[in-house]
């Protein structure tokens, strides 16, 4: 096989392993866990 | 079967000493001997000494145009054999020809008594082995098809112009002889068309491998010439193939993960009111339930009436029995009016927020709200109360990270593929036609001059 | 199968096939032809010129699923070069040409004028007159292209033949090619024309056995 295709493979079974970790472990990037920073004072409509 | 059959079963014929490969000629010009190679077939023979052009179709050896030059140094030394494709081949005729002078190329003539002739056709930049057809190709929409294969046109209306030969040739070969082309390829195959005005003639020629051309005759050849020759196959491509299947198994197994573990029922269901009163109040729900491992829980807030107002929303999910809490932070917020455009709106009476990697245990969600009101004289006033609704749900991680794997999984395809254009692109530049296709599509303004 | 004595030198002569009345003696190239019973000298055949055509008398093969012999062969010469034309002889007697020229194979069986000289090309050829490259003929539907047309010289001959291959003769030969590698050639020898049709075929597909062993040139595996 060439080795740019078991480079690939090793690329693409890293990712299904994150994903697969990602999934047990009920991490997403995109979630808001922890404490979020104060937002005072930035309330209110942007209208114009 | 017949009778006939009988006058068949005849004895084999009487084993006979192996028929000399050669016959022996003078030159009628510089004397010199020269050994005919393919003796039958070869009807005119430049001497390799001397260049002069003999004619050897009838028995006594005519001089056609007499040369006094030095034969060139060939690359193939003509008698060279050399085995391509497991057959024996010897070089017996070799025709530099170019397009008036420019764009030069060689052909070599391989002969096998037992196979015929074939052609060993160079530019300096890589080999093909071509054979001559026996039948016209068919006709398909943008080119000639040959065996279910379609080319496309490379090179168009060229005329090919003989330079010089040394060797023998089955055909009266002539220096400044000229022929009308034709060029077409598909990866790997150029088939070329040649005509005169008494025939022509088509050849399909397969490129050879650098390897295969050093193992077989002892040349090099670039092992990567650039720009690409016109029947290169790009080096993309059969990567991409595969490529193509590993990120199928990949994302597969990635989506069939994703339905079985996606989103959860709802863990807890509630309301409070609230009031746009800048007053924090608390409310504890739970209690809720756990069940996996690890989970992404996702909290969602929303006021129905909510109205030029804002809730901020401070969660702490709380295990009951380590207090070990996850904080999180939102806000719902809703302002809408009327200016000389009409009515406007913006923001959301909802919010949803998500906590990662929630591990199992039973949870209080204590939720701290503070609701305000806009109090700005160009606004309208804010709505005096309303329902928070509060529901908990486990929530599937899926949609967002599988997502980020898909782009990840494509990103070296997507350059893969990027190389490919880039190939494709510069082998049709090559081209009488240019860019077709994808090649085409993909090319920018700023470079589509020359 | 007949053999006969050499008229001239009195070699053993053998005639494989009742219907070939012609015959060259392989060691004195007297060509002899039978006529009622006996056996008549019409000539000296010439020498055949030395080549390296891996196909000689006896070599065997099967074309179609038929298995055939080569029996004869007459080598013709023109202008810009010769070619062998090799009488095939098939099981069930009837025979055809394995012609080769420029490395090529052509196997071509004899049909009737009367199949194909409806058409004007071809009717045109019968009659005397010579067509330029390119003019098309409709053959059983099929498109052949006059692809040459050239006089054409007997230059020698061996082995059984269906007609008496006088060295010199001169013919009329024009050859058609189809797009698809049918071919068809029309010989015309003063008033007589015959008409062949076939296609090219490839050594490797005729399976041949007994073909010639040529020195330093390994003999393909289904050749011996």
């Amino acid at each position: 096989m060439d080795p740019r295709n078991i480079f690939y493979s090793v690329w693409s079974g890293g990712i299904g392993a994150l994903f697969l970790a990602a999934t047990l472990f009920g991490y997403s990037p995109f979630a808001d866990g922890g404490r979020a920073p104060a937002r005072a004072g930035i309330y209110g409509p942007t209208h114009k | 079967m017949t009778g006939g059959t009988a006058a068949l079963e005849m004895e084999a014929p009487p084993a006979r000493p192996p028929a000399p490969s050669v016959k022996a000629l003078s030159c009628p010009s510089c004397g010199g001997t020269i050994n005919l190679k393919a003796a039958g077939y070869t009807v005119t023979v430049a001497c390799q000494y001397c260049g002069s052009i003999l004619d050897v179709a009838s028995p006594e050896v005519r001089l056609i145009t007499e040369y006094h030059q030095a034969a060139a140094e060939l690359e193939i030394p003509l008698g060279t054999r050399g085995t391509l494709r497991d057959v024996e081949w010897e070089a017996i005729g070799f025709v530099r020809r170019s397009e008036h002078g420019a764009y030069p190329w060689v052909e070599y003539l391989l002969f096998n008594p037992y196979h015929g002739y074939r052609w060993l056709i160079t530019n300096g930049r890589g080999w093909s082995f071509g054979e001559m057809l026996t039948r016209a190709p068919d006709w398909g929409h943008s080119g000639p098809a040959l065996d279910g294969e379609s080319y496309e046109p490379f090179f168009v209306d060229g005329q090919a112009q003989v330079d010089y030969v040394v060797g023998e040739f089955y055909w009266r070969v002539q220096v400044g002889e000229e022929a009308a082309t034709d060029d077409y390829v598909r990866p790997g195959f150029m088939l070329s068309r040649e005509a005169n005005d008494k025939e022509v003639s088509w050849t399909i020629s397969a490129l050879l491998k650098p390897a295969e051309i050093e193992q077989a005759f002892g040349v090099r050849a670039p092992r990567d010439p650039w720009p690409p020759l016109p029947h290169q196959p790009s080096p993309y491509r059969g990567v991409m193939k595969v490529g193509a299947r590993i990120a199928l198994i990949a994302v597969g197994v990635m989506f069939l993960l994703t339905l079985l573990m996606s989103g959860g029922p709802s863990l807890f269901e509630g309301y409070v009111p609230v009031e746009l009163d800048r007053r924090a109040q608390n409310v504890t729900a739970g209690p809720i339930e756990a069940t996996r491992p690890y989970q992404l829980i996702s909290i969602e807030a929303w006021a129905p009436n909510l109205e030029n107002g804002w809730i901020d929303l401070d969660y702490a999910l709380v295990n009951r029995a380590t207090q070990e809490s996850y904080e999180a932070y939102g806000v719902a917020e809703r302002y809408s009016g009327r200016d000389s455009d009409g009515a406007w709106s913006e923001g959301s009476r909802g919010a949803t927020t998500k906590l990662a990697a929630v591990p199992r245990g039973t949870y209080d969600l204590v939720v701290e709200y503070t609701g305000n009101g806009w109090t700005d004289a160009a606004y309208g006033s804010y709505s005096q109360g309303s329902t928070l609704n509060i529901r908990v749900t486990r929530a599937s991680v899926f949609p967002s990270n599988f997502v980020i794997a898909l782009i990840l999984i494509l990103l070296p395809l997507i350059w893969f593929w990027w190389k490919h254009l880039k190939f494709e692109q510069a082998r049709q530049d090559e081209s009488d036609v240019g860019r077709t296709g994808m090649a085409k599509v993909f090319t920018g303004t700023d470079e589509e001059e020359d | 199968m007949q053999k006969v004595s050499c008229p001239n030198c009195g070699a053993e002569v053998t005639f494989r096939s009742p219907a070939l009345p012609s015959r060259i003696c392989d060691y004195c190239h007297t060509i002899l032809v039978r006529s009622g019973g006996g056996i008549e000298q019409v000539g000296k055949a010439a020498v055949l010129p030395f080549d390296v055509s891996p196909i000689q008398i006896g070599t065997a093969g099967t074309f179609d699923g038929r298995d055939f012999t080569v029996v004869g062969r007459v080598r013709w010469g023109w202008t810009d070069g010769s070619w062998n034309e090799w009488l095939v002889l098939f099981g069930d007697g009837s025979d055809g040409w394995l012609g080769e020229a420029m490395g090529q194979f052509m196997l071509t069986k004899e049909r009737p004028l009367g199949d194909v000289q409806s058409d004007p090309t071809i009717r045109a050829i019968i009659l005397g007159e010579r067509v330029p490259i390119g003019t098309e003929a409709q053959v059983d539907g099929e498109t052949f292209i006059v692809s040459d047309a050239r006089e054409a010289t007997c230059l020698a001959a061996e082995g059984e033949l269906p007609f008496t291959a006088i060295t010199g003769t001169t013919i009329y030969s024009i050859d058609f090619r189809s797009t698809t590698g049918a071919l068809a050639s029309l010989q015309r020898e003063k008033t007589l024309s015959s008409f062949y049709q076939g296609r090219y075929v490839t050594l490797a597909e005729l399976r041949p056995r007994h073909l010639r062993a040529i020195d330093g040139w390994p003999m393909p595996a289904y050749g011996t």
